[in-house]
């Protein structure tokens, strides 16, 4: 199975260019990155830690799951785990699409997936020395779905 | 009836390991283990109602969920990728 969590910088471009959709007209793109500020305090570095083989699985579904909700599009997402500085990229959704329409909603409904699904914990580092676990607010929907 | 218990993020920071094996009664649900586990470790207690659970890497929702010899279940705190 093709690996979907990486611990090396997520290479866009082989991602982007090793694609070929002659049938689609849109690439929409997400990337997440580690910002420098959390609730007031300046972040250093943080560490993103897995459950490995079931957030494969949930990356795969939700891939999966999108391309048969919008058809016609191809999905390609990665998801970094280990430390990260900041500005380096987390989290990359790639979407191919006839048209942008459908290729924004997909994209949007992805990254939403995984915050809600992916079984994937952010360690913060602090400038103060301190460190947290980050809790996300949009998690939970999985259940809903059911 | 053994099954593997998974801890991850705050939660396996707070028990200090990462895991372990758990012997539970025949026909134990999620909720019966998570009870198991608040017994027999302080540290589980205030995390008890804060957690999602995956029996075998798939979530589960409903705490009437039936585990079986070998079940894989992680033990996860409020989640925070993407």
């Amino acid at each position: 199975m093709k690996k979907r969590l990486i611990k090396n910088e997520i290479g866009v471009s082989e991602l982007v260019h090793g694609m070929g959709h002659p049938d689609c007209g849109a690439l929409c793109s997400f990337e997440g990155c580690v910002r420098n500020h959390h609730q007031g305090r300046r972040v250093q570095k943080l560490i993103y830690q897995a459950y490995p083989k079931m957030a494969e699985l949930e990356l795969l579904r939700i891939q999966e799951e999108v391309q048969k909700e919008w058809p016609g599009i191809y999905v390609r997402v990665r998801h970094r785990i280990g430390e990260l500085q900041v500005g380096d990229v987390a989290v990359v959704v790639l979407v191919w699409a006839p048209h942008r329409y459908e290729g924004f909603r997909a994209c949007e409904a992805v990254i939403d997936r995984i915050k809600a699904r992916v079984p994937i914990w952010k360690k913060e580092f602090y400038e103060d020395g301190t460190t947290d676990w980050v809790a996300c607010h949009h998690q939970g929907n999985h259940c809903e779905r059911e | 009836m053994r099954v593997k218990v998974l801890y991850f993020g705050a939660l396996g920071e707070d028990l200090g390991r990462s895991g372990e094996d758990c012997e539970i009664e025949n026909g134990s649900t999620t909720q019966d283990l998570l009870q198991n586990l608040a017994h027999k470790n302080q540290d589980f207690v205030s995390w008890q109602n804060r957690l999602l659970v995956a029996v075998n890497c798939e979530h589960v929702c409903e705490s009437d969920r039936v585990l079986a010899e070998n079940d894989e279940v992680a033990l996860m705190p409020p989640l925070s990728g993407g």
